[in-house]
């Protein structure tokens, strides 16, 4: 259920304890914060891990949050701050491996697929996206942290560079060559890589 | 326009933010580098399978968690587990530095007024009796060594010796009062600074 409050309100609410008032932020956000710790870490397991982290880190710093920041900036600068973390951590402690699934299966698992009527009308096509959606699911897992987070934020996510500027604590000029850098490196990567994407869009503009 | 600054401007490109007469460049560029071209739509097309990931289903399980996790009560924290290990080594490092700052000093001086007071003496401290001498007395007996006078001139030579030494030492203090207070309050800073950090950090954890 979505709130009939706004932010503002939701947020007094909570610094009072109301526990409820946080549940209708989580509702709010969750989609959202549940889809940069995804991408971030390209398995369900780590994902919900850290999103719950996410959740409860802005839960016991809601009360030194000042409004200078939009919520949900602050929101997606601690969910962006506690992937990272964990990231590093794991760098650190190279014998943990990710979780089963993110080595077999791709973002859906056991969740069901919606297959939009366009796609449901032309199997092939739609075998051919999933295919491409996968490689570059892979791709971006093979860039460094850095650059995928400001890919998931810009990219995927469609934050402005203000707001990732915000998120990630650093000047436009910096998103904007960090994010620069960064896609230069998923080609890179995509081209090193069997180019599936290439040839996919040679065949799409031979055929179209 | 050419190939290098389109590398480096690609974020500009891609988002819309050149200006009218770079675009027109850049489009200009374009119609005349295969490379570029290829390039450039070899990345407009991974923007757009990025954007086209779309939603991540979210768990259903993750707000009961999260609700689980705030109705749990939270750990109480144990101030000394966290200040001990964290002070305990700033602290020590801060008591060998004071101690060796105000030994060294004070050792040396001591040698050196040791030194002086041999050479003041002109003569070693326990002066040995002639060999012919020994034996006379039969206190002495056994020792081989000095006459009696001989200690106890010694004794009183090194008495006099420590004392003096003991009031130079003194008066070395007194010249050099700075030397403790310095290192201690160098120290002392050293620890209210770690103090300090350590004690945002606990706020922060």
């Amino acid at each position: 259920m979505l709130s009939a409050y706004d932010d503002g309100e939701l947020i007094s609410k909570c610094k009072q304890g109301d526990t409820d008032a946080f549940g209708q932020l989580v509702d709010k956000y969750q989609q959202r914060v549940y889809n940069i710790t995804f991408r971030m870490t390209n398995n369900h397991e780590d994902a919900l891990d850290l999103a719950q982290e996410s959740f409860l880190r802005v839960y016991r710093a809601l009360a030194s949050f000042k409004g200078e920041s939009a919520f949900s900036t602050w929101i997606f600068r601690i969910a962006s701050n506690v992937c990272l973390d964990k990231l590093r951590q794991k760098k650190r402690q190279p014998h943990i491996v990710l979780s089963m699934d993110s080595l077999m299966a791709g973002e859906e698992g056991d969740y069901p697929i919606e297959i939009s009527a366009g796609e449901a009308s032309n199997p092939e096509q739609h075998l051919l996206q999933g295919e491409m959606r996968r490689e570059i699911r892979q791709a971006l897992n093979a860039v460094s942290d850095e650059h995928r987070l400001v890919l998931v934020l810009r990219d995927i996510e469609g934050y402005s560079y203000e707001e990732i500027a915000d998120m990630v604590g650093a000047n436009i000029g910096t998103i904007k060559s960090r994010l620069n850098r960064a896609r230069l490196a998923l080609r890179e990567v995509l081209t090193v890589r069997e180019p599936l994407t290439s040839s996919a869009r040679l065949r799409e503009q031979k055929g179209g | 326009m050419n190939c290098e600054w389109i590398t480096e401007h690609i974020c500009d490109m891609l988002g819309g933010l050149l200006t009218p007469e770079e675009h027109d460049a850049v489009q200009a560029h374009l119609n005349v580098c295969p490379e570029c071209s290829f390039f450039v739509s070899e990345l407009r097309q991974d923007m757009l399978l990025l954007q086209g990931l779309g939603d991540v289903p979210v768990p259903v399980d993750l707000k009961l968690r999260i609700a689980e996790a705030l109705a749990k009560p939270k750990p109480q924290k144990n101030p000394w587990r966290f200040f001990l290990p964290r002070f305990a080594p700033v602290a020590a490092a801060v008591l060998i530095s004071i101690l060796s700052i105000n030994t060294i000093p004070g050792y040396m001086a001591s040698r050196e007024q040791l030194t002086k007071e041999t050479q003041i003496d002109g003569a070693p401290r326990l002066q040995m009796a002639p060999p012919d001498q020994r034996g006379a007395d039969p206190e002495v007996e056994g020792t081989g060594n000095c006459t009696v006078t001989d200690t106890i001139n010694a004794g009183a030579k090194l008495g006099a010796a420590t004392e003096e030494l003991m009031t130079m030492s003194l008066a070395a203090d007194k010249t050099e009062p700075s030397l403790w207070v310095v290192s201690s309050a160098a120290g002392s800073t050293v620890l209210l600074l770690w103090g300090a950090v350590v004690y945002r950090w606990y706020k922060k954890v």
